[in-house]
């Protein structure tokens, strides 16, 4: 005979009813919504579910009922709110914090040959010494460096041209390299360079020291040479010239070429992607211009409205989804990082999407001066003449004075967005970030205004995007999506799938 | 002369409307959180009038210009509003409903950090363990009983 069961309705809630876990919303389109709980974990459901939730107007019955649970949205009698879960997927989303500062940046010269309208530092003359960090500088912060308790640290050596500066650079790895090594920290190191001054003793070197070299590459030649004008017009010339000397004698993978997207560029989205397939790149960053420095004295050049960026950025977007579609495997990178953050139980190691910010926590620079500040993007400022996030000096400051200057104090009160307004009841509030430095760049406020503010504006609709593609994209293009998690490429994706 | 509507009142000029909202539905905080995301293309003004909240909103741009060829009536924003005062109030209601889960959460998410005064309120139910942790990691977890 036949085992019967009893009817669903007996395994109705008890009266007390569900219990809400924490979780925010966000209206995606006409007919859909997207729920996020407190650990990140997101469901796309009809528009209108969040109100039946929290009215109590679900049904044991109703067929997202399981799912809620077991995505920890709400929780009854027959089901353990699993905290201890909820808190280790929380704690697994903000591992980054752990060990504390990983990215040091080093300015070892202020000259620069280049003269580009965006450049956030004040670039000097080619001649002037003054401008190159001396060594008691240099080892002062990189004792400074070594004090971060984090077990690995990436070391980046930028200008500048910091080749102008090589001496100092081979001062500074003497010192950091066994220094690391004494105290069982793994150490990266990159220079960051427009390639214009590399020879072969400095490639050799790089190779012996296992160093990764990082350059711009703006887009084809008229868009390149238009942003980063030097002495003879040739800076493209140059760095694809760099850029495969450096491949020949490093590997390809040692070698990474940055773009940034100037008023010029936002016309010309498929040709600087095109440019990026022609020099053999498998990765992109479409990223806007900071808005420091040159950046902002330049601004009939390079001042654009944050929706143009975005057009520039979704036409780029599709483009490259053609791209890959074609077979070539080319990842954006932005892309790349926002879906981490949405996909797996991750959070991500890059300081511009943290909360808390990154600023300090998970960078400092370290001027040529010997002043040390929270990012870049502050000493840009400073070299504007507003000094807020200068935190101290290697000179005359330690490592715990650094960390609680009021420099750095007032800019934790604005670094976590979990507290923030317009941010505190955000759905994608754990996808996104905090940016104190932005925000007082923009709008004189650490805290910002999100309703004006260009970093929200950026990421709410890149991650609206970005869900509705998740939600209803193209299949092929989910498929992309997933291998760019996934470090695949769509072959290599489509194979592991099951037939 | 003003048009009324519903609960809302325009100016004669179609630049600012008055929404009356009950307060036994709307709260403050609702009508805040809401009002802060309209801050770039309008003003927003609050009061309490007995049983209601009156929410006024204006147009900061109310004719075309230069920067901005397109202008919205007042009108036009009010859907966008309306679903915003909802979508705020439901927010308010889950927030108020889950802040002690949350802390909780949090706190024993951090609870081994040893940067909290008093250990989180609650017992580890359902005991995680990550075998790598070393004694000084910020983030650890530590194997427990279920007795």
């Amino acid at each position: 005979m036949a085992r019967s069961f009893l009817p669903v309705s007996d395994f109705a809630p008890a009266k007390s009813g569900y219990h809400l876990l924490p979780f925010r919303f966000h209206r995606l389109d006409e007919q859909t919504e997207v729920l996020v709980n407190e650990c990140g974990e997101f469901l796309m459901v009809p528009l209108g579910t969040a109100e039946k939730v929290v009215r109590r107007k679900l049904s044991v019955i109703d067929d997202i009922y399981p799912t809620l649970k077991a995505k920890h949205f709400i929780y009854d009698d027959y089901s353990s709110p699993l905290l201890d879960v909820l808190a280790s997927k929380y704690r697994t989303k903000f591992d980054f914090i752990h060990g504390s500062t990983k990215l040091h940046i080093f300015v070892v010269t202020l000259r620069c040959d280049h003269s580009c309208h965006y450049c956030q530092v004040s670039r000097q003359t080619v001649n002037k010494d003054e401008f190159d960090m001396p060594q008691d500088v240099a080892a002062a912060a990189v004792n400074l460096m070594l004090q971060s308790p984090s077990p690995h640290l990436t070391l980046e050596l930028q200008g500048g041209e910091p080749l102008l500066a090589f001496d100092t650079i081979k001062y500074i790895v003497s010192l950091a390299k066994p220094g690391a090594a004494r105290l069982g920290k793994e150490m990266d190191i990159v220079i960051t360079s427009n390639l214009a001054f590399l020879t072969d003793e400095i490639l050799d070197y790089c190779k012996r020291e296992r160093i990764k070299l990082s350059t711009s590459l703006d887009g084809p030649e008229f868009i390149h040479n238009a942003n980063r004008p030097r002495p003879g017009g040739n800076s493209y010339r140059v760095a694809i010239d760099g850029i495969k000397r450096a491949r020949r004698a490093l590997g390809a993978n040692q070698v990474a070429a940055l773009m940034t997207t100037t008023q010029l560029s936002l016309q010309h989205p498929v040709e600087i992607i095109d440019e990026y397939v022609r020099q053999s790149c498998h990765t992109i960053f479409l990223r806007p211009i900071s808005p420091y420095g040159f950046a902002i004295k330049s601004s009939h050049r390079t001042g654009y409205q944050m929706e143009a960026f975005l057009d520039f950025y979704r036409t780029g977007l599709r483009h490259i989804f053609e791209i890959n579609k074609k077979g070539y495997n080319l990842v954006e990178i932005y892309t790349k990082i926002l879906l981490q953050k949405i996909l797996t139980p991750d959070g991500t190691g890059y300081v511009d999407l943290q909360s808390p910010s990154g600023a300090g926590l998970n960078v400092l620079v370290y001027n040529y001066d010997g002043d040390v500040y929270a990012t870049d993007e502050s000493r840009m400022l400073a070299e504007m003449g507003d000094y807020t996030f200068r935190l101290g000096s290697v000179r005359t400051h330690s490592r715990a004075q650094i960390f609680t200057s009021p420099a750095f104090v007032s800019l934790l009160e604005a670094a976590c967005n979990q507290s923030l307004p317009g941010c505190s009841d955000c759905a994608f509030q754990p996808y996104c970030g905090a940016d104190p430095v932005y925000h007082h760049a923009t709008q004189r406020d650490t805290i910002g205004h999100r309703a004006t503010s260009g970093f929200c504006r950026r990421n709410m609709s890149v991650i609206e995007d970005l869900m509705s593609l998740l939600n209803n994209g193209d299949k092929t293009i989910q498929d992309i999506l997933w291998a760019w998690v996934t470090d695949r490429n769509l072959a290599e994706l489509r194979t592991s799938l099951p037939q | 002369m003003s048009v009324q509507f519903g609960s809302v009142v325009f100016d004669d000029q179609q630049t600012a409307a008055t929404i009356s909202l009950d307060k036994k539905v709307y709260s403050k905080p609702a009508a805040l959180r809401a009002c802060y995301w309209f801050g770039r293309d309008l003003y927003c003004h609050i009061d309490e009038r007995d049983e209601f909240l009156e929410v006024t909103v204006r147009l900061r741009v109310s004719s075309p210009t230069l920067d901005q060829p397109k202008v919205r009536k007042i009108d036009e924003w009010l859907p966008e509003i309306f679903d915003a005062l909802l979508d705020s109030q439901l927010r308010v209601e889950i927030q108020a409903e889950t802040a002690g889960v949350r802390e909780l959460i949090i706190a024993k998410a951090f609870a081994e950090s040893g940067v909290l005064e008093d250990p989180p309120p609650g017992t580890f139910a359902d005991p995680v363990t990550r075998s790598d942790a070393k004694a000084g990691d910020l983030i650890r977890i530590n194997t427990k009983s279920c007795d």
